[in-house]
């Protein structure tokens, strides 16, 4: 079965699913009915909440809902296994567009090269139980009932409200289990709530903006990817980072890059030397990101080698239809940090295309209009 | 006439029972507000291992304090003494670090990149909540760490420090400045007599070019030049 792969060859996810182990150097055997067996070569597999995706020059996934009598094999002396039965069962009416129908062979062995099998199994085993792809996607909303008639109607319907969400706080939060089976309820209550909470401080709401600004990621972690750790980190930093570096014209200072990424994780946030090691492996893992170590000595993130010459470019044509920019100006008209806007333009300058005049204004760029002779 | 007087009355009785169940109501929600905090808030602080280890899990909770505005980063800091560093105190200063960058990120626009340590500290210590501020020695470490990414977080070292998040290398008179408005949150020729007067607006024009420094023309004449980073949380 096909797999859609994002840029830097990690799983693309359906909604609501999520990574729960990550395993390197994996060989799969398919056994087909009456046939004989055929090998895969070695994979890089990913078990996630709906399907165990295998990626290598070739790719495929196996909906775990079709996965049965999993058990261990191998051991003493052998290479540990595991070994499955492939059943193609009905899958709820949203996966039809995720997980097309394809030909399945009846049997897989895995062979774990470099261990890991038994959590890998368990893990397995938790997933399969859990059946995440069954659980449906969106969750009708109560609505408050006016029962009875004037104030002493309305006086119900808003006490039963009350006691409504008073319920959900205290049945949502008696342990993890259950947070996590309310989570829905909970959301919907926490942004009701949420329009009450009406502090004044702008600055505050001005930081929590940049806290909450972005969506979440997969999120990897040591636990799911072992000892592929930091190759993986760099991997899904690449996809995650890819919108935010978009949106700031090509560049970002790798600072701004570590808080919206470690936002986004939520609270397993990464550390600094983490992110620089992961930094370090853009180029040999041949993803589309670059680090660039600007001018000034600010280590950045650009999409592509020639981000910064592009937005050059594109700045220095700007200041000919314009007459002259600061780098504040550069950075409002282009959606760009300040710190980057002041790079291009000091690159510029290098190159002979710009000529600076620093007065009270601010550093302001010209073009060099001896250029044109 | 009766019946209108009757009318008005009933109006305003039943304006007034209105907003008295509105009143309760809010007062409600707004307890209800602080108990979601606080379950969250009890809930990361004494399972975010087991949060963190469970995808799923992890993703719910997380969208959950994002819903609501709660800042999931409040660890505290072992009890493990600093020659061995325990994964507890890596998560600490880690958060710390994401706090401080945040914060920086975030009033970028009002402050040019340019904030003072103990603001930077307040505005951590905001976002972390009463109960799990950080001391701040706790700050400088975790500011200290992220200088493996690139010089873009820098402190500069003086009487009164202060967070540059901006690349920008400040000479001996702009510092001098900014420290002379350390308290008052602004500075004028008048505090700078021994300086002559070309040495002063040199140093401080090129603070406003930076957008570090705002100008406020008094109708005597003079000129203050305010730092917005210095004056955020006085005023």
């Amino acid at each position: 079965m096909e797999v859609k792969l994002t840029e830097s060859s990690r799983p693309v996810l359906i909604p609501n699913e999520v990574i729960i182990k990550e395993q390197s150097k994996v060989e799969v055997l398919f056994e087909y009915f009456l046939c004989s067996d055929s090998k895969q070569g070695e994979y890089y597999c990913y078990l996630t909440s709906h399907r165990l995706v295998c990626v290598s020059k070739k790719n495929f996934a196996i909906p775990l809902a079709y996965i049965e009598g999993q058990k261990a094999a191998g051991g003493f002396l052998r290479t540990h296994r595991i070994e499955f039965n492939v059943r193609i069962k009905a899958l709820p009416q949203y996966l039809h567009e995720y997980m097309p129908q394809a030909l399945m062979p009846s049997m897989i062995s895995m062979k774990f090269t470099v261990g890991g099998r038994d959590e890998f199994l368990t893990q397995i085993d938790t997933a399969c139980r859990a059946e995440s792809w069954n659980k449906p996607i969106i969750v009708e909303q109560k609505q408050i009932k006016v029962e009875g008639y004037g104030i002493g109607g309305i006086k119900q319907a808003l006490k039963e409200d009350t006691h409504d969400r008073n319920q959900t706080l205290s049945a949502g939060f008696k342990d993890l289990k259950s947070l996590s089976d309310k989570s829905r309820e909970l959301k919907n209550l926490a942004s009701k709530l949420k329009q009450m909470d009406e502090s004044k401080d702008p600055e505050l709401q001005e930081i929590k903006a940049t806290m909450a600004s972005m969506g979440f990621t997969s999120g990897v972690t040591k636990e799911t990817a072992g000892k592929n750790y930091i190759p993986q980190l760099a991997r899904e930093l690449c996809d995650f980072i890819k919108e935010p570096l978009q949106n700031n014209g090509g560049l970002l200072p790798l600072l701004d890059a570590y808080c919206i990424y470690n936002r986004a994780r939520g609270g397993s946030v990464i550390s600094p030397s983490d992110m620089a090691q992961a930094c370090e492996l853009f180029e040999s893992l041949s993803l589309p990101i670059k680090i660039r170590v600007l001018a000034g000595g600010t280590k950045a993130l650009s999409l592509g080698g020639q981000a910064v010459e592009n937005l050059t470019r594109s700045l220095i044509e700007k200041i000919r239809e314009v007459g002259h920019l600061s780098s504040k100006e550069a950075a409002e008209i282009f959606k760009i940090s300040t710190t980057i806007a002041l790079e291009c333009l000091l690159l510029g300058e290098n190159q002979g295309q710009l000529c600076r005049d620093q007065g009270l204004q601010g550093l302001h760029f010209y073009y060099n209009l001896f250029l044109r002779n | 006439m009766k019946a209108l007087m009757e009318q008005k009355r009933m109006k305003e009785l039943y304006k007034k029972k209105g907003s008295e169940m509105e009143g309760e109501f809010k007062k409600n929600l707004k307890s209800q507000l602080q108990q979601f905090h606080q379950s969250l808030e009890s809930f990361i602080t004494n399972n975010r291992a087991e949060i963190n280890k469970n995808p799923n899990l992890r993703q719910e909770f997380y969208d959950l304090c994002r819903e609501i505005g709660l800042d999931p980063l409040i660890s505290s800091k072992g009890a493990c003494s600093d020659a061995r560093e325990s994964d507890e105190n890596t998560q600490y200063y880690n958060d710390i670090a994401v706090q401080a960058t945040t914060v920086c990120l975030g009033l970028k626009n009002r402050t040019g990149g340019l904030l003072s340590i103990e603001d930077c500290w307040k505005w951590v210590n905001k976002l972390r909540g009463q109960r799990h501020s950080v001391p701040l020695s706790d700050l400088y470490r975790a500011i200290d760490n992220l200088k493996v990414l690139g010089n873009g977080m820098t402190i500069i070292e003086g009487e009164s420090k202060m967070i540059l998040s901006v690349p920008m290398e400040l000479n001996l008179d702009q510092r001098g400045i900014i420290e002379a408005a350390k308290g008052t949150g602004f500075v004028s020729y008048d505090m700078f007599h021994q300086w002559n007067k070309t040495r002063f607006d040199k140093a401080v024009e090129s603070l406003i070019s930076e957008g570090m420094v705002w100008v406020d023309a008094l109708p005597n004449g003079k000129i203050q030049y305010w730092f917005p980073a210095q004056s955020l949380m006085s005023s």
